[in-house]
């Protein structure tokens, strides 16, 4: 019989993603009792939390007040549409629940700086979701820590994701209609490209960033202070329409002269075997370091496989355990969670500052 | 027929050249510069010297020399520049990919060039500005430099949104040589990654990655690619004028750094 706490958690909305809420329903310690939403959200959004509450026949409270005084829980699993990110973690932690969300953190810098007041005032946690633990990753901490590369110099990273985005550029017709944005990430729900569910567009900087830059955060602590970005549209016709990047380059400028770069991109389908090629080029002052991210990994090819299929499968991923384990740990031991509000909030400013160079073809200062 | 010597100054070099051109029709390779109709020389005066003489000469260092000496260089029209980096087989690779439509419109190109050897770190660096004017077939409209000893970060904007990232470093310690391009188009991508291409050592010591090398494919590549342009005498890659454009774009790339600025070159932002 375990001892462990059981922390008693409900879902504010399963609108974007639901792997937040499985991996907590998957973990040992916590349970989650409900789901809860604001009333007035839109129909779809009633439905999709609707569906994931019959799915594990819990309750769906259309009032987060209610929901929160009726179920006393204490840790509150955020996972609306993006622009919503920030409002429902502040009504939580207003409450004094701990919090778990989604990336990214939002869509203004305004709604995480509002987050990051409500987390200190009310001394709650909040984990911002990442990959921080993905087995790569902890390997390439642990050598960086290992002194192996001696002092960190200059680190990059290649962030391509191998999914499609709707119809692809130039494929609007005359006299059609520009794709509207929510529209498409609500049609995307079924293939799960949906990462940018919401009303404002998003460009991949905006909407996979964090994961890339909370990489970034992890292995070289110096604060990015100034970027030079170039973006464009260079694949989905949604993108274009909605004049959001959906490839970009990024230099980026740290304290005490450590440089970095960042290529990220949603590059089709077509040019990757798996869900993308995701790399870390790391120069240390003695050696360096080539992580892909994918690894461990093991392929499989057979007759008749679906051409969508991956060929290489990741294995050993314990990342949504271990992001569970450390949001605990924050708990029980006032510590720091590994990407909390704070950290969330500067990877929006640096994304924001790369989306302003990205238009003014100018360096950018990063504004913490 | 046509006759090749060298005049390079490691021996080793020398043998690997006439190796080489022993491979490719229409080449003899014979131990007499003098007599020889085709000289390859890693040496800037001895190629002029030469090109005075009316040999035909391959000088094979075209981005090592200072901006003078190029266009000295330049004005003979039987002096070629050797475009080695080009032949490698990874990088033609990635031209054909290019060329052959297979990705599109080209969006995206990522290189990381670590060398432990010692290398001008100037040449290594234009050697991989060159291939991205080539891989994109047009200038830069913006660049973005951080330089530090040894390391150079270069970041290229194209007409139409391409963009590349460059950064070559050559302090990297002995044995630890490294080299990835990829590049992504529209359609489609390549990826020429030595992480995908390292063997293993395991021993009582550890575990060692181990590299599979280009070979010297480099130097056959570029020699039947001469020879085909002196036999038939058809315009090809072997000239001067990529060489000059990537050297003013080298120029550009170090006011960018010593300004710590974009440098913009003309054309749109997109």
């Amino acid at each position: 019989m375990s001892n462990r706490k059981i922390y008693k958690a409900i879902a504010f909305s399963v609108v974007k993603h639901d792997y937040i809420a499985l991996a907590a329903e998957a973990h040992p310690s916590f349970d989650i009792v409900a789901v809860c939403d604001e009333a007035q959200a839109p129909d779809w959004v009633h439905e999709r939390n609707q569906e994931y509450a019959d799915r594990f026949d819990i309750p769906y409270i259309r009032d987060l007040s209610q929901a929160i005084q009726e179920l006393q829980p204490e840790v509150a699993i955020v996972s609306p549409q993006a622009e919503r990110h920030c409002e429902l973690s502040i009504q939580a932690a207003e409450k004094g629940l701990h919090v778990i969300v989604d990336k990214p953190l939002s869509t203004t810098l305004a709604e995480c700086d509002r987050l990051v007041e409500t987390i200190q005032k009310h001394r709650v946690k909040c984990l911002v979701w990442n990959r921080n633990f993905l087995p790569a990753l902890v390997q390439a901490t642990q050598t960086i820590e290992s002194g192996a590369i001696g002092k960190l110099e200059s680190i990059h990273c290649d962030f391509y994701f191998s999914k499609d985005a709707g119809p692809p550029k130039g494929s609007r017709k005359d006299g059609d209609p520009p794709i509207n944005w929510l529209e498409r990430q609500i049609e995307a729900h079924a293939d799960g490209s949906d990462g940018g569910v919401g009303e404002k567009a998003m460009g991949e900087l905006e909407i996979e960033g964090i994961y890339p830059l909370g990489y970034i955060r992890l292995l070289a602590p110096n604060k990015i202070q100034k970027v030079f970005a170039r973006t464009a549209t260079h694949f989905h016709q949604a993108n274009v329409d909605n004049d959001v990047d959906d490839l970009a380059t990024v230099t980026l400028e740290m304290e005490d002269g450590v440089v970095g770069s960042l290529c990220i991109g949603r590059i089709g389908a077509a040019s990757h075997p798996d869900i993308g090629e995701i790399k870390l080029h790391i120069l240390g002052s003695e050696g360096a370091l080539v992580i892909s991210e994918a690894r461990p990994e093991v392929s499989l090819y057979y007759k008749e496989q679906p051409p969508l299929e991956f060929k290489n499968i990741r294995i050993a991923d314990e990342n949504n355990f271990l992001l569970l384990e450390s949001f605990i740990e924050a708990i029980e031991k006032n510590s720091d969670t590994i990407l909390d509000a704070q950290g969330g909030r500067d990877i929006c400013s640096v994304v924001e500052a790369c989306v302003r160079s990205g238009k003014s073809g100018k360096v950018e200062v990063v504004e913490y | 027929m046509f006759t090749l010597a060298c005049n390079v100054v490691s021996e080793d070099l020398k043998s690997n050249i006439h190796l080489q051109a022993s491979r490719v029709p229409n080449l003899f390779p014979i131990e007499e510069w003098t007599e020889s109709q085709i000289v390859v020389t890693d040496q800037s005066e001895a190629a002029l010297e030469y090109a005075k003489r009316n040999q035909t000469v391959v000088f094979l260092h075209p981005f090592q020399v200072s901006g003078l000496t190029r266009t000295d260089l330049a004005s003979y029209n039987r002096v070629f520049p050797a475009f080695l980096k080009r032949n490698q087989p990874r990088i033609i690779q990635l031209k054909q990919a290019v060329e052959s439509g297979k990705l599109g419109d080209t969006g995206l190109l990522r290189i990381h060039r670590w060398e432990s050897q010692k290398i001008s770190h100037p040449e290594a660096l234009a050697e991989e500005v060159d291939l991205a004017v080539w891989l994109f077939d047009s200038t830069p409209t913006e660049i973005y430099t951080i330089k530090k000893t040894g390391y150079s970060q270069v970041h290229l904007g194209f007409t139409g949104g391409g963009m590349s990232i460059i950064t070559v470093d050559t302090t990297v310690p002995e044995g630890s040589d490294y080299y990835s391009a990829s590049l992504i188009g529209s359609k489609g991508a390549i990826y020429a990654d030595d992480h995908r291409n390292m063997n293993l050592v395991l021993k009582s010591s550890g575990t060692q990655a181990i590299r599979c090398t280009q070979g010297s494919m480099a130097i056959k590549n570029f020699l039947n690619d001469l020879q085909s342009m002196l036999t038939n005498e058809e315009n090809s890659q072997v000239d001067w004028s990529d060489i000059l454009t990537t050297a003013r774009i080298c120029d550009d790339i170090n006011d960018s750094a010593e300004n710590a600025d974009v440098v913009q070159l003309g054309g749109e932002h997109v």
